[in-house]
């Protein structure tokens, strides 16, 4: 019988992997139903509950990465021939010298060392060496990746052991290796090849893991050490934009020259991201591309037009066109970063911009609105479409369109950024179940309200910034709930805040945690219980707070449509809990016995609110919340 | 192996545990050398298996795409069964592939399918995983997966579930656990589980009749006492 079992077993298991139920296996075997069926169930089981989804955002930039390492080792090879040229003297020299001199050891150990250490310029001059004896563009690319990321952990290790001087170091490095990486990104012989793409993901995750890393540092520091360090950023965060452009610059120079503007003007970088006052309004001279502001018939117009392709998968094939070279092309205008005005109107203008830079621009304003101490009422912004990888200048067709509501508030229509329209896309579709919500955040004056409106019809962000909380509108877009954070002046949470809105739709997973948190505060969790979570939270394992890529954006938003799907029902938060800490009861029993013994169903908790108002007071009552732990 | 190591790997992979490794290095370079253990069964290779190897040993991005696209989920599930978090699931599963990229030069049909060599890589990540000591600071679980449009309860529940099924799982002899493993989790065929477990079909089979019985006794006990 045992035999047989399981000769009839593996039968029946080929059978299910070609598809059959089962049911119809079993009915094969009616003499065997009662051994075979609880085995074919567990198997199902075991099949059901551990073939869980990958995250597809993850498994299109790792297919991507492997297809551009196959690609270079193809090519390398053949370029390997050719590589041996002067420079490979005082490579040869200098890799001798550091294994000789300092010895294989020394060389490996001072992989893991940190600026301030002993073996520390050993370690940047093997970087140095592999780099020049890296053959190949691409691969030097990769290379360059690789170091950045290096560069991002000496920072994040840093931050851990509070050497924040330190920190400027590392990232000075960082900053140049960002700005080779662009360089070698924009030379033609990876402009010619099938790798463009992927390897312009990769300036895009290195820039966004150098300003994760620093925000995190930032977070970290004491006060005293702040500023400093977010001129830090801020000087980082213009070396991205500059990195960027020597891409765009590249790409524009391969435009054709009809699709571009005649006779525009160049704007230096530095001249365009100086805080003047606009011309615009002030002297009448137009800044270049400016989007006609308060024109809602223009604006309703062009909101109609998709500038989004349908695929928005850029062709490789698109990449591959030689470049024009003649006649010479008029460079489109790049007015980049932002411009204030005096009369209370942010200018950001942006090109080529993703929605992430967009996003830091639109915090700079609010930064520098909040420090003056005067809110503004309007931001403008101004783009460029960025159509299959190439910016190319449509008149009617800019990403962002501004109009002007009767109730007085201004309204920015985001139709979508396309530097990077895949990610983009695939925001979008997770979007399209977020659908009718807003989101608003509160400053600390009251005085400016973010407003965001995610509308899936339109394929569309709205953002409304208000002069005041009492302007939003009466009638405002059919929405099912409003999460609203009021904030004290906790400068911890003022910072979260920030990077909420600065992420915008990126809402962190920490932020819904917390109110989690807050719920299970309120309902008499104990201060171990609780704490021993925020010791999970805070450490970051558990649960990725950083906002460092798209993809936890998107996962950000998952989790808020769940949970709003949900209603935030707290005893399944709850349940859930317990059965994690190994009570091991499903669902359904917890439910059952609930119902039997209070003789109802169970009450649902369907306001985030009412969670993330605790949370606030509880916090605010302990002056410092990320200590506020121990003090209780 | 030092007996640090091997305590840890024991605490991870149950006590019984024999550190038998499926293939081994050829040297300190970490390159890939078929298994010593050989079942001595062949498995049958399709032309189409073939000609997408030898290309794929030319480096083309088309069959690394395609190979990419076959075998990167059942690799992922593999991975995810065993390092029980998502984000070092991720991290290894890219591994695999682009080992097996750099690798594919060592790979030579000796009666093994593809599929098999690229498991025994990912066996082998798995185990440099749990070596290095980084590795004991990875939260035991993490389940940050994709949430999709489906009911959040159930998605929790899956999850839950999910844990329950690889804790009892983890109580399984190191052979069973193996071959639930390569069976269930990663979806190969008998004949694919046999050469990466270095084992002939017929013993395979009789391993994961036991192993999916006693998993299911598992499953009950743990039913009734819960």
């Amino acid at each position: 019988m045992g035999k047989e079992l399981e000769r009839t077993f593996a039968l029946c298991l080929e059978a299910l992997r070609r598809g059959e139920s089962v049911e119809s296996c079993l009915a094969r075997y009616p003499h065997m139903v009662k051994e075979l069926e609880p085995l074919l169930r567990t198997t199902s089981a075991v099949k059901q509950t551990t073939h869980v989804p990958m995250r597809s955002e993850f498994k299109a930039a790792a297919r991507g990465r492997l297809l551009v390492s196959a690609r270079s080792s193809s090519t390398q090879s053949q370029q390997h021939r050719h590589v041996i040229g002067w420079h490979w003297r005082w490579v040869a020299g200098l890799s001798a010298f550091l294994v000789v001199v300092l010895g294989w050891g020394t060389v490996v150990l001072a992989n893991n060392s940190l600026p301030d250490e002993t073996l520390y310029p050993v370690k940047i001059a093997t970087e140095e060496v592999k780099i020049a004896l890296t053959p190949g563009k691409i691969r030097k690319a990769l290379l360059e990746a690789d170091l950045i990321e290096e560069r991002t952990r000496e920072i994040n290790e840093l931050a851990r052991m509070d050497k924040l001087t330190l920190i400027e170091r590392a990232n000075e490095r960082l900053d140049r290796q960002l700005e080779r990486l662009a360089t070698i990104v924009a030379s033609p012989e990876v402009e010619s090849s099938q790798s463009q793409v992927e390897l312009e993901v990769l300036v895009e995750v290195g820039a966004a893991k150098q300003s994760a890393a620093l925000k995190k540092a930032i977070e970290k520091a004491p006060e005293s050490a702040k500023p400093g360090l977010n001129r830090v950023l801020e000087r980082s965060e213009d070396k991205q934009v500059q990195a960027r452009q020597t891409i765009a610059e590249k790409k524009t120079a391969t435009v054709k020259p009809d699709s571009l503007k005649p006779g525009g003007k160049s704007v230096p970088i530095a001249k365009a991201r100086t805080l003047t006052p606009t011309p615009t309004t002030a002297s009448g001279q137009p800044v270049p591309q400016r989007t006609p502001v308060l024109d809602p018939k223009a604006t309703q117009k062009a909101i109609g037009q998709t500038i989004l392709p349908k695929t928005p998968v850029p062709s490789p094939k698109s990449t591959q066109q030689p470049p024009v070279t003649t006649p010479k092309p008029t460079p489109v205008p790049k007015p980049r970063g932002f411009i204030k005005s005096d009369d209370g109107l942010a200018s950001v203008e942006c090109q080529p911009c993703s929605p992430v830079e967009l996003q830091r621009y639109l915090e700079r304003v609010h930064k520098q609105a909040l420090s003056e101490g005067k809110p503004f009422s309007a931001i403008v912004v101004n783009a460029y479409t960025y159509v299959d990888n190439k910016p190319v200048k449509q008149e009617g067709k800019k990403l962002f369109r501004i109009t002007e509501n009767k109730d007085t508030s201004v309204r920015i229509e985001w139709e979508c950024g396309t530097c990077d329209a895949r990610l983009l896309e695939s925001l979008l579709q997770r979007i399209e179940n977020f659908s009718k919500s807003v989101m608003t955040i509160t400053s600390p004056s009251k005085k400016v309200v973010f407003f965001l409106t995610v509308s899936v019809d339109a394929k569309k962000f709205n953002i409304t910034l208000l002069s005041d909380k009492s302007q939003l509108p009466a009638k405002r877009p059919a929405m099912t709930t409003d999460y609203q954070w009021s904030l004290d002046n906790s400068t911890e949470l003022e910072y979260r805040t920030m990077l909420a809105f600065n992420s915008a739709m990126r809402y962190t997973r920490e932020d819904f945690i917390a109110g989690w948190l807050a719920i299970w505060i309120s309902k008499g969790m104990s201060d171990e219980q609780y704490a021993s979570r925020l010791t999970v939270l805070k450490s970051g394992k558990a649960y990725s707070v950083n906002v460092d890529s798209f993809n936890k954006t998107i996962l950000a938003v998952d989790l808020m449509v769940a949970l709003k799907a949900e209603g935030f029902n707290l005893e399944k938060l709850t349940m859930l809990i317990k059965m994690i800490e190994g009570k091991n009861v499903s669902w359904k029993q917890f439910k059952d016995t609930a119902k039997r013994m209070t003789g109802k169903e169970l009450p649902t908790l369907n306001n985030i609110d009412k969670g993330v108002e605790l949370w606030i007071k509880w916090t605010a009552s302990h002056n410092q919340p990320s200590s506020g732990l121990t003090q209780r | 192996m030092n007996t640090g190591v091997r305590h840890y790997m024991a605490s991870q992979f149950g006590t019984s545990y024999h550190f038998k490794p499926i293939i081994r290095y050829t040297s300190n370079t970490g390159e890939l050398q078929m298994p010593f253990e050989k079942s001595g069964h062949r498995v049958e290779q399709t032309v189409p298996d073939v000609e997408l190897v030898s290309r794929a040993k030319q480096r083309e991005a088309d069959a690394w795409a395609e190979l990419y696209d076959t075998h990167v989920e059942r690799v992922y599930h593999y991975i995810l069964a065993r390092v029980k978090n998502t984000m070092v699931a991720e991290d290894l599963t890219e591994q695999v592939f682009m080992k097996a990229l750099n690798s594919i030069g060592s790979f030579t049909w000796q009666g093994d399918p593809f599929v098999a060599w690229l498991f025994r890589i990912s066996h082998n990540l798995i185990v440099d995983f749990y070596r290095k000591p980084s590795s004991r600071e990875q939260p035991l679980v993490d389940w940050d997966l994709p949430l999709s449009d489906s009911d959040p309860v159930e998605v929790a529940e899956t999850k839950i579930t999910l844990e329950i099924v690889l804790k009892e799982l983890d109580k399984l002899s190191p052979g069973q656990r193996q071959a639930v493993e390569l069976r269930f989790i990663a979806d190969l065929s008998i004949e694919e589980t046999a050469q990466v477990m270095g084992k002939r079909p017929g013993a395979v089979r009789a391993l994961q009749h036991k192993a999916i019985e006693s998993l299911r006794r598992l499953l009950a006990m743990r039913g009734k006492n819960g």
